[in-house]
């Protein structure tokens, strides 16, 4: 008899448990419920003279309801608690913008951004603005080599100011004119600086990101390259605009997270990339920046 | 602590001898003349005991006079012997196997072998004739997969190999075989590991509590010994499953002097599957495929006893896996072949010397080599005729795609075993290790008409010198109170940065009231090698990167204490732990390896953190007996932190397992029956999924202008989902049965028997409807396999 349950036990379990294997090894499990949170986002730099808000709701991914961009919200900008602007309408590009006809500038103080509608809690965010970015440019005309040709080198040093964290966008175009006389005729070539230093991000002939001083760590970076291009050779006027904007830690958290987003594109190999939020009790992002152009 | 262990020597009173002598040599089996590691031999008398480490020696240093002292070992007959300590003596023993193992009186633990007297915890053994009487997919016993029933250790997913011992992830494992540290153990992916069962002797797992001999990795030390080969007889044993056979060959080459063993395994899927595909490439002229995939791996040892006081033993293991696709589209214009393939392949040597210095002092000196390689491969060749159906003007295209990853260990290591009284059992030693790591590097060559293209990206040599030094002393202080104490020391040098860490290590056991041990454990580990590896696909791309000036060495501190007793037939263990990691490695939020070609190096990609991990342990073990096997539970939390992924929160690792119980049973119903069973349950895997999408403005900057938007998926907060739970019983019965020249049997056995689906993936997609359905897809529905086993 032991030896009969031995058999039949097994057999039993076997026979009775193959519907998965007639559907295949697969099954349908339940999407999680999701519900929606305003997702409102704002980036100010020193230099603006309005702002252009995004407030939109989150969506499920499996939810087959559309949603997306959310009218009728309150936008509120404070400094140290005082209401600097309020503003409430969303322009036909969907953005929530606010135009006050001169340069905002790097006010002083703790800077509040508070999204009030009346289908959600109200979400804020609260960010300075850094300090001006410090830095050197150093052009040295023909001396530098660039694919075997003669090409002017650019050296730039930034400065670093202990204890504080310091992430900067860095923004480099050549500009020059095709004739000295006459009307500007100015054109201009977005660079793309190489460099092997880890503390910077070469975000192709879109700019650089760099971590100056980060988390305790200070230290000076310097960047130097070959523009590609030789003032030497060329008869006609050529001017080095560096664009340099010192970066909250948030607005320097929020470039990071994008890049990574973009980086990883549709490939399912790629680690997923939570897009960088600091709204309290919500999603979105508020990013200050300070910007500095010196040009050569 | 040196306070307190001096008031603890004060209070509790010490051993202390006058004059004392040593008893030292070597227990072996006396059919095949192997040595026996973890023989026990006691003194009752004193309630003081030793164990012969993996060489099999021995040394036992007791006062001077007479003793009666007793060798113990699981699945051998006790024996009792007088000794008349008046000087050292050397005396080698043998010890008669009880081969059934019938008689239940046998297989009660003995004095000092027993759990609750062992200074060490966090360790598990399991023997290797019970691991083979467990169930097997497709027939192939894998010692991994069994490991992976143990409690605080988990799988990686259904059908891996990868061990994931307390919170640790696989690159925390020091696996060593034969003394050697292999980097690679899977086979198919993953669903075999590299170890034929048929070639090893011994296998122990140390989760914790790590004595000062062990170092180099922070979670897991786990030893496997080849087979020695018998010294007496040749002896052959042969093994055909449904994929694969193995052949192990042992015998003497100078009889009790000299011995061989060698062992292979080898698939043969590409063999069978040739007719199948032939079939298909005759239905279609203009298009051929040939898919391929073999494993194999071969195990190979000599050992020589040069003299009694010398031994030297020469093993090696080599292992390739191969997977390949070829396949040809032709037509009368055009042309075109795609060669796509993966392979990697282990190696390792060891050349070791045992020498005896004195009847107190042993010592083994190794040299070892160590290699792994990983390459990948796609070429594609084309060519077409535009001013067909002249040919002239042929043109074509080739492009390559070459991928390679490996490491490459020299190394080298001297240890010694010093019985320096019956209370001091000293081991120390050093090493050195000069690793080449290659992390990656892709050639790309394209070829066509005026254009050629022939670059490298990526994957400059590392090259790396680690050296390491290490004391331990095993005190008895007392009859109830034993400590191990020691310090590890371990210096990395490479890229001109050296790291150097100092180690404490300690572990304790105390005799309470009823014979229950309690234990204790501390242990300071760091490692210099990290695997980088993709979490979601499984594949053998993994790529192993050293520390270097910028990535930091990994670091953890465990703390575990915990119960022991043995209860008759039973060892029952009861452990809680709580292990803090740092500089841990993982991919960057975005980052991707798999067939990347950007310029960025690997260290660009990656960002480190922290981790910490707690649980608690059950354990109840029955080694032997016609009826064996064990239980375990595990209740464990399993956490990561990495100031760059999930917004820097801390999330669950996704081998966080909140429950994983598994009950191993084997039977032997009669001397040529027997039946084995294993049920394993885990809590779902951690995972990301999707989550919501949403809108957002993008910063003046980097070409985007002011009011600018975006839209964002953005997934859930990592690891915030679970898949379901695992859950899956393993049956086997096999039939034995003694024929004149040779024992024959049939083992049948079941995968899976109740055909639960177990997730491997996740898939978001929509049904028939177009609604959004979220799917898990398992691997292996019910496999049941045969084998076929000889032993002559």
């Amino acid at each position: 008899m032991k030896k009969q349950l031995l058999f039949i036990l097994p057999l039993t379990a076997l026979l009775f448990s193959c519907s998965n294997l007639i559907d295949g090894v697969v099954k349908e499990i339940d999407i999680p419920a999701h519900n929606p949170q305003i997702a409102a986002s704002l980036f100010v730099d020193s230099k603006d003279s309005g702002f252009a808000a995004t407030i939109s709701e989150t969506q499920g991914i499996y939810d087959t309801a559309n949603t997306g961009l959310l009218d009728s919200a309150v936008l509120k900008l404070f400094r140290d608690g005082t209401l600097l602007y309020s503003w409430d309408k969303m322009s036909p590009f969907g953005t929530y913008d606010y135009d006050f006809g001169q340069q905002i500038g790097a006010i002083d103080g703790e800077i509040v951004f508070e999204i009030s509608h009346p289908n959600h809690e109200t979400v804020s965010a609260t960010q300075r603005f850094p300090e001006a970015p410090d830095f050197d440019i150093e052009l040295n005309y023909g001396a530098a080599n660039y694919y075997g040709q003669p090409s002017d080198e650019i050296i730039l040093t930034l400065k670093d100011n202990p204890s504080v964290n310091q992430h900067y966008l860095i923004k480099m175009s050549l500009h020059y004119r095709t004739s000295l006389g006459g009307p500007d005729t100015s054109k201009y070539w977005q660079l793309e600086p190489e460099t092997a230093n880890r503390n910077v991000s070469i975000l192709g002939n879109k700019g650089t990101l760099s971590a100056v001083s980060e988390e305790g760590i200070d230290r000076d970076i310097k960047i130097s390259f070959a523009t590609g291009f030789n003032s030497i050779d060329e008869d006609f006027l050529l001017e080095y605009r560096v664009s340099i904007s010192a970066l909250s830690n948030d607005l320097y958290a929020f470039y990071k997270s994008y890049e990574a987003l973009d980086q990883a594109g549709n490939n399912p190999f790629a680690e997923p990339v939570i897009l960088f939020s600091n709204m309290s009790n919500s999603i979105g992002s508020f990013g200050l920046s300070t910007t500095t152009r010196k040009w050569k | 602590m040196k306070n307190l262990l001096l008031a603890l020597f004060c209070v509790s009173g010490t051993l202390s001898f006058a004059q004392t002598k040593t008893i030292s040599g070597y227990v072996s089996d006396s059919k095949t003349g192997e040595a026996l590691i973890g023989v026990n031999l006691w003194s009752p008398e004193l309630k003081l005991g030793t164990a012969t480490n993996v060489y099999g020696f021995y040394s036992f240093t007791l006062p001077e006079g007479k003793h009666v002292l007793r060798l113990t070992y699981l699945g051998y007959a006790n024996q009792d012997f007088e000794v008349n300590l008046s000087q050292n003596i050397s005396s080698n023993f043998e010890m008669i196997a009880s081969e059934n193992m019938l008689n239940e009186v046998d297989v009660v633990a003995s004095e000092g072998s027993r759990i609750q007297e062992q200074v060490q915890m966090s360790k598990i053994e399991v023997p290797i004739k019970q691991l083979k009487s467990l169930p097997a997919i497709f027939g192939e016993v894998d010692i991994m997969k069994t490991l992976q029933l143990l409690p605080g250790v988990q799988s990686g997913g259904e059908g891996t190999s990868g061990l994931y011992v307390r919170g640790g992830s696989p690159d925390q494992n020091l696996i060593l075989l034969d003394g050697v540290p292999l980097y690679n153990v899977n086979h198919l992916f993953g669903f075999f590991s590299v170890f034929n069962a048929d070639a090893i002797s011994n296998v122990s797992l140390t989760k914790g509590g790590f004595p000062a001999r062990y170092g180099g990795r922070l979670s897991s030390v786990l030893e496997i010994n080849m087979k020695e080969g018998n010294l007496r007889e040749f002896h052959g044993d042969a093994t055909a499953s449904i994929i694969a056979s193995k052949l192990t060959l042992e015998g003497p080459l100078i009889k009790d002097k000299a011995s061989f063993m060698v062992s292979g395994r080898r698939t043969y899927l590409d063999l069978l599957a040739k007719p199948f595909l032939a079939n298909i490439n005759s239905q279609d002229p203009d298009f051929s495929t040939s898919p391929t995939y073999y494993f194999y791996d071969m195990n190979a040892k000599v050992n020589y006893k040069i003299g009694k006081n010398d031994r030297l033993y020469l093993s090696h293991f080599q292992g390739k896996d191969d997977f390949g696709v070829k396949s040809e589209e032709s037509s009368i214009q055009n042309t075109n072949k795609i060669d796509f393939g993966l392979d990697w392949q282990n190696s390792i040597t060891a050349a070791r010397w045992n020498h005896q210095w004195s009847p107190k002092l042993f010592s083994n000196a190794i040299a070892t080599r160590s290699l792994y390689n990983f390459n990948t491969r796609i070429i594609n060749e084309s060519s077409y005729q535009p001013n067909f159906p002249d040919t002239t003007g042929q043109q074509s295209e080739n492009f390559a795609a070459l991928y390679r990853s490996g490491i490459e260990d020299y190394g080298g290591r001297l240890d010694f075993d010093y019985a320096h009284s019956p209370l001091h059992y000293v081991r120390f030693g050093a090493g050195y290790t000069n690793h080449t790591f290659s992390p990656g590097a892709t050639n790309l060559e394209f070829v066509s008409s005026g254009f050629n293209l022939d670059t490298l990206i990526g994957g400059a040599d590392v090259y790396s010198n680690e050296l390491f030094a290490y004391a331990e002393d095993e005190w008895t202080v007392n009859d109830k109170f034993k400590i191990n104490g020691g310090l590890h020391f371990t210096t990395l040098f490479v890229e001109g940065t050296t790291y150097a860490s100092l180690q404490p290590r300690f572990g304790m056991n105390y005799s309470l009231p009823g014979n229950i041990a309690f234990k204790a454990s501390y242990a300071d580990m760091m490692q210099f090698v990290n695997l980088l590896t993709n979490e979601g696909i499984g594949l053998p791309t993994d790529l192993w990167v050293p520390s270097t000036a910028n990535i930091k060495p990994q670091k953890s501190r465990q703390y575990a204490a915990g119960l022991a007793k043995n209860l008759k037939q039973f060892e029952l263990s009861i452990e809680g732990y709580y292990k803090e990691m740092d500089n841990l490695v993982s991919f960057k939020e975005g980052a991707n390896f798999l067939f990347s070609l950007d310029d960025e190096s690997w260290e660009d990609k990656v960002t480190q953190g922290s981790g910490e991990s707690y649980g608690l342990e059950f354990f109840a073990q029955k080694k032997a007996g016609k009826t064996n096997g064990w239980i375990g539970y595990t209740l464990s939390w399993n956490f990561r932190q990495f100031d760059e992924i999930n917004g820097g929160e801390k999330f669950f690792y996704t081998y966080d397992r909140r429950h994983d119980f598994s009950a191993v049973l084997s039977h032997d119903f009669t001397e040529n029956v027997a039946f084995s069973g294993a049920w394993v349950y885990g809590t779902g895997r951690a995972i990301t999924l999707p989550e919501f999408s949403f809108i957002t403005a993008l910063p003046n900057g980097l070409g985007w202008f002011q009011g600018q938007q975006a839209f964002v998926d953005r997934p859930s907060d990592k690891n915030a989902y679970r898949m379901s739970a695992y859950h899956r019983l393993d049956l086997s019965l096999s039939f034995h049965k003694k024929l004149s020249n040779y024992d024959r049997w049939w083992i049948f056995s079941t995968y899976n028997t109740y055909n639960h689906l177990n997730p491997f993936f996740l898939d978001a997609s929509t049904d028939d409807q177009g609604n959004p359905v979220l799917r898990e897809y398992g691997l292996f529905p019910i496999i049941p396999s045969i084998a076929y086993r000889i032993k002559f």
